[in-house]
């Protein structure tokens, strides 16, 4: 099976409200998988899909290549996936030590190492109440309780939420780490393109319930590209644009162009305009994404 | 671990029902320690009366243990992160079949000890406030089955409401629905065999010397299809 | 070796990190022999994709600045280092000559087809021979 997590076409609409608007995406195995998009984009209805948490609408999604609504095998899926939650909600009334031991109860292969290393690393207080930590703490503990049961699969949705830079930099470096020893793949939403453009070797940006970005990052940024253009006169009437020109600004005699492919013709393109001279300029994540989404 | 999560959720509703049962109780005895004697109407019609409120008690507690089925609670706290922590149970490798399972089976074995503590209870104080009846152990016995049989009903009411709808407003819903049944059985006339109401009142084993199993097997069938109706929505919906 | 790299840039962090390391062997912060953290040292070191690292080693290995040995670990190469600073020193030529080529007023186009066709008048000749 080659796609760790699949979706074709997936939709999800809450009564009048579509959230998942026909999404495709192809997560490989071992990747590190950034999911980017706006708040009410649907990187939280995506997940909860492919968890189970809620029933599709139409279309298909597969994890490990299992139906997600595939009932009768819906568990042994949840057996290979470590989750973080939007809110990070646990049992309120459970101590750590107990949720630990709650959850740990339910994996074989509960990773006893990862447990104790979690627990230092993040200096979580066993005797604590759920109830009572803060919200870092409890992302914390929701982390170490996704990762030590041993998942094939991570998905995270936004793990670092409400964590100060230097507990999210340690967090960054487990998945790194866990990415790199067990091949594990991380499915990872953020808003923190930084965080994001750092450690994932795929992106995927939804907007308004589908993918308008999608590929190797690395890749991404080779293919985009910011065409600066100066033109000898004010432009009368707006240009029609060859594929693969996502956003055009315009002021007075400048021209700033963003570019997914097909660079030639639009440079072609161009060269038709009177007295163009141009610039090229590599983009960063931010600025794809910005260009990307639509902004209201 | 699924079992101690569900009794952590629902251990004080237990205990504090215990508690309402042994001051019910308690006060029951000592005022009927101070009626006025010898009373004209049957002992029987007065017995039935005695058991039927009691009946109430035992109704009560089976809506309260069912509280909001599978999605957490906090003991105390309602409404306080109940969404959040759902997500991460269903994240779990347990099928919702289990966790509803799991779960009313815990709520029903809190309801048959609070029955069993009910009855006991019972035991103790009807003789003193009904001297011309014999009580015999047999009779607690068949009747404690008899109660237990016949609440789980209303339990099982409450399992299905608590499918959709949250602690509070599921016992809102559980009482208004029940007093509407109870209401219509008072219109509607049911054969005596199969009356659970009788069963609980004034045809209670402590007078029949039998247990009325038309009136529990009514009630078991009842209860059964109410959970299989639960264990559908639970499965079928979103969270 | 100690590595700044900018994620957001619009640079790829492979192409980055291979320039990095090219750097460092230059400055002599890394000499010939010495042995490269492991992928995964490497990646957690730099909170990075350990794949990205995985490239990098590939396309230096490739470009015969490092010589990956099984199971041992990738080591810098001998030859690389004169090389690199070859490399730089014909850099600045380079930089030099285009200065003063533009500085006739010559456009990016003919620059290009100037060395272009140098290049090939040489090639010719020397395939003439």
């Amino acid at each position: 099976m080659e796609w760790v997590i699949e979706t074709q076409d997936l939709r999800k609409t809450f009564g009048k409200q579509s959230a998942v608007d026909g999404l495709n995406l192809q997560v490989p195995r071992g990747s590190i998988y950034g999911f980017l998009g706006k708040n009410g984009a649907g990187k939280t209805t995506t997940i909860e899909l492919l968890l189970n948490i809620v029933k599709p609408s139409g279309g298909r999604a597969s994890v490990f290549g299992i139906s997600v609504t595939d009932l009768a095998r819906s568990t042994e899926v949840r057996q290979r996936v470590g989750f973080v939650s939007e809110d990070k909600g646990l049992y309120p009334y459970m101590t750590v030590g107990q949720m630990i031991r709650f959850t740990s109860s339910f994996f074989p292969g509960w990773r006893d190492d990862l447990e104790r290393r979690y627990l230092e690393l993040f200096n979580l207080p066993l005797k604590k109440k759920v109830g009572d930590l803060s919200k870092g703490m409890g992302s914390k503990l929701m982390l170490l309780l996704a990762v030590a049961r041993g998942a094939d699969l991570l998905i995270l949705d936004e793990p670092t939420d409400g964590l100060d830079p230097a507990a999210v930099e340690e967090v960054l470096r487990e998945l790194v780490s866990l990415a790199a020893s067990n091949g594990t793949t991380i499915f990872f939403s953020s808003h923190q393109l930084p965080e994001v453009e750092q450690i994932a070797e795929h992106v995927c940006i939804i907007d308004r319930g589908k993918s308008v970005v999608a590929g190797a990052l690395d890749e991404l940024k080779a293919r985009y590209q910011r065409i600066q253009v100066v033109v000898d006169r004010e432009l009368d009437e707006p240009v029609r644009w060859v594929d693969g020109v996502v956003k055009v600004r315009q002021e007075g005699r400048m021209l700033s162009l963003l570019v997914s492919r097909n660079v030639e013709a639009i440079l072609a393109q161009i060269r038709s305009l009177p007295g163009a001279s141009t610039e090229q300029f590599p983009v960063s994540l931010k600025e794809i994404f910005l260009e990307s989404v639509r902004t209201n | 671990m699924l079992w101690m999560k569900y009794w952590m959720e629902t251990r004080w509703r237990f205990l504090s029902a215990a508690a309402v049962f042994s001051f019910v109780a308690i006060s029951s005895y000592l005022q009927s320690a101070n009626a006025p004697r010898p009373n004209l109407i049957p002992v029987e019609q007065r017995l039935g009366v005695t058991l039927s409120t009691f009946a109430l008690f035992f109704v009560m507690q089976a809506v309260l243990l069912a509280g909001s089925g599978i999605k957490t609670q906090a003991p105390f706290r309602v409404g306080k992160g109940l969404h959040g922590s759902m997500h991460f149970t269903l994240s779990l490798p347990v099928s919702r079949l289990r966790l509803l399972a799991t779960r009313t089976g815990m709520g029903a074995l809190e309801l048959f000890m609070a029955v069993l503590l009910g009855v006991t209870g019972l035991v103790l104080l009807l003789p003193r406030q009904f001297p011309e009846m014999t009580f015999l152990v047999l009779d607690a016995v068949e009747y404690a089955f008899t109660v237990f049989a016949c609440v789980i009903v209303c339990f099982c009411v409450s399992v299905v409401l608590a499918t959709f709808l949250d602690d509070v407003w599921q016992m809102w819903g559980s009482i208004i629905l029940l007093g509407a049944v109870r209401g219509l059985a008072g219109v509607v006339n049911i054969p005596e065999k199969f009356d659970p109401f009788r069963a609980l009142g004034s045809a209670s084993p402590f007078m029949t010397h039998t247990i009325p199993w038309g009136a529990v097997a009514v009630c078991l069938t009842l209860a059964a299809a109410l959970w299989l109706l639960a264990a559908r929505i639970v499965q079928t919906r979103d969270y | 070796m100690i590595v700044r790299l900018n994620p957001s840039s619009g640079i790829p962090l492979y192409l980055q990190l291979i320039e990095q390391v090219k750097h460092a062997i230059e400055t002599e912060a890394i000499r010939a022999g010495d042995q490269l953290p492991s992928v995964r040292r490497m990646a957690e070191d730099l909170v990075i994709n350990p794949n990205t690292v995985a490239r990098v080693y590939r396309e230096l290995e490739r470009d015969g600045v490092i010589e990956v040995r099984h199971g041992a670990g990738a080591y810098v190469r001998d030859s690389v280092v004169s090389r690199t600073k070859l490399m730089r020193k014909a850099q600045g030529v380079v930089e030099a000559a285009v200065d003063r080529l533009e500085s006739l007023d010559l456009t990016e186009d003919e620059v290009r087809r100037l060395v272009e066709n140098e290049l090939a008048l040489r090639r010719s000749k020397s395939e003439k021979r």
